[in-house]
């Protein structure tokens, strides 16, 4: 029961040692490859995944970024449009109230003239046909320049009055 | 037969055949043969199970991982970093010491001697006997192991440490415990190989006088999950784990 036998005891230690060849190359070696590519096959994924989640928080940022840019812009350049045609529409009042004002006075002017162009021919015809009818009346050879300054004289206090 | 010289009979190894290679006759012992009869078993396990592997584990897969996953945690958690190089060594040991110990209950058919035994007929007389017994029930076999888990031990501390270094741990902590030491590489193998080989021949003792006392009716099977199965699969534990502890001793 007890007895060593040395044929025995090698037998069993190179038993040993093949089984343990053997086990390390086909279990252990094969299954320990596949679960270490796994444990980095997910920890390579979970990190690229991290990385794409940071790119597209970044990018979502700088859409933002650019979409109120964009929407800043567009505000200024609306305030601008409304800015200008302010000033334009006023500009343009402006101008059209001057000329107005300016055809306004021509017309005034023109009608001053003309009354007094007309008042002046008037007068020429009344002098006319007052020494006509005065002389008519009168029957008299009157001196026809000392009558028509008479005449004028009448006139004038006539219209002054 | 009277019951003593049976135990007795059956408590030892004997040679089955022998072989002649080159003149030298080479005595082939039940021990050997059932050694390569669990060696079978584990490779053809491992075989099995490693058949197809993929990258996402379905079925066998899960298993064999589990197996490898727990010999991977149990050596880092006495070895830490450096476990990996002793995965390998651990879970075959530990797999073929479970698979040995508990190899008796696989032998189902009766041998020529319990038939004899039983009935009074001699069956297969020019047979020559052999059933399945542990191996480890063989004091060759656990002393074998043993002295290969103190080669490793001493192996690894010389590797991790240098040779130099490993021969310095024999002064540390204070030189006085030198001796000591060095008893510590004899008690160990001694112990280690005793614990085992006690316990499995203890079992399979029992496990006969039940046999012989029931008959082999029920009664076996019953007490054969405790002492074959059980006491089988602790055994191979402890002593995969102590000598991991050995060889953490030896590389800290």
């Amino acid at each position: 029961m007890l007895e060593f036998h040395n044929i025995k005891f090698l037998m069993v230690a190179l038993n040993l040692l093949i089984l343990y060849f053997i086990l390390r190359k086909i279990l252990f070696k094969r299954v320990i490859n596949v679960m270490e590519t796994r444990t980095k096959t997910i920890k390579d994924s979970m990190e690229s995944a991290e990385r794409s989640k940071a790119e597209a928080a970044q990018l979502k940022k700088s859409y933002e970024d650019q979409i109120r840019g964009a929407k800043d812009e567009a505000d200024r350049i609306i305030n601008e449009a409304r800015a200008r045609g302010q000033k334009e529409y006023e500009a343009i009042l402006a101008a059209a109230k001057e000329d107005a004002e300016k055809v306004l006075v021509k017309a005034r002017d023109e009608i001053a003239r003309e009354k007094a162009q007309m008042i002046k021919d008037i007068k020429g015809q009344v002098a006319g046909l007052a020494l006509a009818a005065a002389s008519k009346v009168l029957e008299a050879n009157m001196d026809t320049e000392s009558n028509k300054a008479l005449v004028d004289k009448f006139i004038d206090e006539a219209g002054a009055a | 037969m009277d019951l003593g010289k049976y135990l007795s009979h059956v408590m030892e190894s004997h040679v089955v055949f022998s072989l002649n290679i080159f003149g030298v006759e080479i005595p082939i012992f039940d021990t050997i043969i059932v050694m390569w009869i669990v060696m079978a078993i584990v490779i053809g396990l491992a075989l099995y199970f490693t058949r197809n592997l993929k990258q996402v584990p379905e079925g066998r897969q899960n298993l064999i991982e589990l197996y490898i996953e727990f010999v991977t945690n149990f050596t880092k958690s006495t070895l830490g970093h450096h476990a990996k190089y002793f995965v390998p060594y651990f879970g075959t040991v530990l797999l073929f010491l479970a698979i040995a110990n508990a190899v008796s209950i696989f032998s189902i058919i009766p041998s020529g001697e319990q038939l004899y035994h039983l009935t009074g007929i001699k069956f297969f007389e020019h047979i020559p006997e052999f059933e399945i017994r542990p191996p480890t029930k063989d004091i060759n076999v656990t002393v074998c192991m043993a002295i290969m888990s103190i080669i490793l031990v001493i192996g690894a501390g010389i590797r991790f440490k240098t040779f130099k270094g490993f021969l310095k741990s024999f002064l540390e902590p204070v030189p006085i415990i030198l001796p000591f030491k060095i008893l510590d590489y004899f008690i160990r193998p001694l112990s280690l190989s005793l614990r085992l080989f006690g316990n499995i021949l203890g079992a399979f003792i029992v496990m006969e006088l039940i046999y012989l006392a029931s008959n082999g009716f029920v009664i076996p099977a019953v007490f054969s999950l405790y002492f074959d199965l059980f006491d089988g699969l602790l055994q191979a534990y402890i002593f995969v784990f102590l000598t991991s502890i050995y060889v953490a001793e030896a590389i800290e």
